[in-house]
């Protein structure tokens, strides 16, 4: 009652006169609704509601009383009160307008629950379809795109879209993943990925048609998936399988490299400093920064984005180091050039070893030249060169060569 | 009257409407509500008088506040002390 009142506008009056209460009553009568009613020596002052101040005046006079108002009070005479703020008044309905509109674009779009698959990857195709930072919040179809990325990523096996304020969410479980499994039945054969000499061979399965010392091309084939079943001189009959086994052969590769007898250093000189910035999306605006002649080298420690309870704004605050640093030019001898291309080439010879590979030597050639050193290298090592063909497409090969 | 009462009775009807009495309803002692009532005869922090149809109420307290005042329903509000009836 008193928020209706509130909402509609009331008068605050004082009454004075020898039958206030004749006025209270008469006015009570006639239906106008009064409260917080207080006596105050011989005057009352009362609260009725705005839109009853001709009844009141008319009651006053029958009783002879007279009234005073005191003030108007709610929220018309709130109101009222900005009537002459109009810039003010537009201010606020601007804002409220911007905040609706900056509220109904998407600005941030984020995936939970991906393990396996790349959150690039499902953030991309989301935003192909639609789902991106800036898009407008309308025209995103969460259920067709929940839809979409179940049909195209055969790993998810639920997936929910969910707009909260002004954050997609994309939460998804992904499947169990399959356990792979030795195809023993499809007939395949073991070639060689290399040239090299067979230093070892086991088969597990299927014919190993070289021995060791036999030198073989890449492509040839190693453990054939043919096999003979019969004792000779009886019937005999060829069955497929699918071959496997272990091949270990001397492979040799030849690695370059090249490095200039003069290089430049960066020298730290040890002072650092930090620097904030702000990036307004792609901009960076970096008000104060270190000064100096030096040259710096800057590392970004962090970028925060900053955020609004849940309206994440498209600004960040970024954080750096920045290292005082100086590049000098260097020269090396001749001498220390070799030393560090021979350690380079063997980091290098090594990094292209698998697990079961060895290196067995490394033969360096040393090219001087005026500003630099080249180096050639041929590494001889003991390398696993089996590799899986199937025998459907080694036939298809076959028949387009035929045709 | 009478008959009036005996029906109200009889049917369970609330008889402050059809027999026309105050219905005066207090919550602890620092509120009362008074439905029903004919007028206020005097207003005062320590006494308020209220005429009903069975007669003159009295009410006297410590600052005694009218919260409300419509034309079916009056509500004060104070410390509550004696509430009477007179004549």
């Amino acid at each position: 009652m008193a928020l209706w009142y509130y909402l509609c506008g009331y008068v605050r009056i004082r009454a004075k006169g020898f039958s206030a209460e004749r006025f209270m009553n008469m006015a009570a009568f006639r239906g106008v609704y009064l409260w917080d009613v207080t006596q105050t020596g011989a005057t009352m002052t009362m609260k009725a509601a705005g839109s009853s101040m001709d009844i009141l005046e008319a009651c006053a006079e029958k009783t002879g009383c007279t009234i005073e108002v005191l003030g108007w009070g709610g929220l018309p005479a709130f109101l009222g009160r900005f009537r002459r703020r109009q810039v003010w008044a537009a201010g606020l309905l601007l804002f409220a307008a911007g905040l609706y509109l900056l509220s109904s674009f998407i600005w941030m779009v984020e995936v939970e629950g991906n393990e396996r698959l790349g959150e690039e990857e499902i953030l991309s195709f989301c935003g192909e379809m639609g789902l991106k930072p800036g898009a407008w919040k309308r025209n995103v179809d969460t259920e067709a795109i929940t839809n979409k990325l179940l049909e195209n990523f055969s790993d998810i096996s639920w997936v929910s879209v969910g707009i909260r304020g002004t954050d997609a969410t994309v939460k998804l479980a992904e499947t169990i993943e399959k356990v792979e499994l030795v195809d023993q039945e499809t007939p395949c054969d073991i070639i060689a990925s290399a040239d090299g000499v067979i230093l070892q061979i086991t088969a597990e399965r299927g014919t190993p048609l070289v021995a060791a010392g036999d030198v073989v091309q890449k492509g040839d084939v190693l453990i054939s998936s043919e096999l003979t079943i019969g004792l000779e001189g009886e019937a005999q009959r060829t069955e497929y399988t699918g071959a496997e086994g272990a091949v270990t052969a001397r492979i040799w590769q030849r690695l370059s490299e090249e490095i200039p007898l003069r290089y430049e250093e960066v020298l730290y000189s040890g002072v650092e400093k930090e620097n904030h910035s702000l990036i307004l999306s792609e901009k960076e605006l970096d008000f104060i920064h270190p000064s100096g002649d030096e040259e710096w080298e800057k590392t970004v420690l962090e970028e925060t984005p900053l955020a609004l309870g849940d309206f994440t704004l498209p600004i960040k605050w970024k954080k750096e180091i920045w290292k005082a640093c100086e590049t000098v030019e260097k020269e090396r001898t001749v001498e220390e050039a070799k030393a560090l291309l021979e350690e380079n080439l063997r980091k290098k010879a090594e990094n292209l070893l698998s697990a079961y590979g060895k290196i067995e030597n490394i033969e360096i050639k040393f090219e001087e030249y005026a500003d630099c050193v080249r180096a050639e290298a041929e590494v001889t090592m003991a390398e696993r060169i089996e590799e899986k063909r199937l025998r459907a497409k080694e036939k298809e090969r076959e028949n387009a060569d035929g045709i | 009257m009478g008959f009036r009462k005996n029906m109200a009775e009889a049917l369970e009807l609330p008889k402050e409407i059809m027999l026309n009495l105050p219905l005066i309803s207090f919550i602890g002692r620092e509120e009362v509500s008074i439905e029903n009532y004919k007028g206020i005869l005097e207003y005062g922090e320590e006494t308020v008088r209220v005429g009903t149809a069975v007669g003159v109420l009295r009410l006297t307290g410590h600052d005694l506040c009218l919260k409300q005042l419509s034309a079916e329903c009056m509500v004060v509000t104070g410390r509550v002390e004696k509430l009477e009836f007179l004549q």
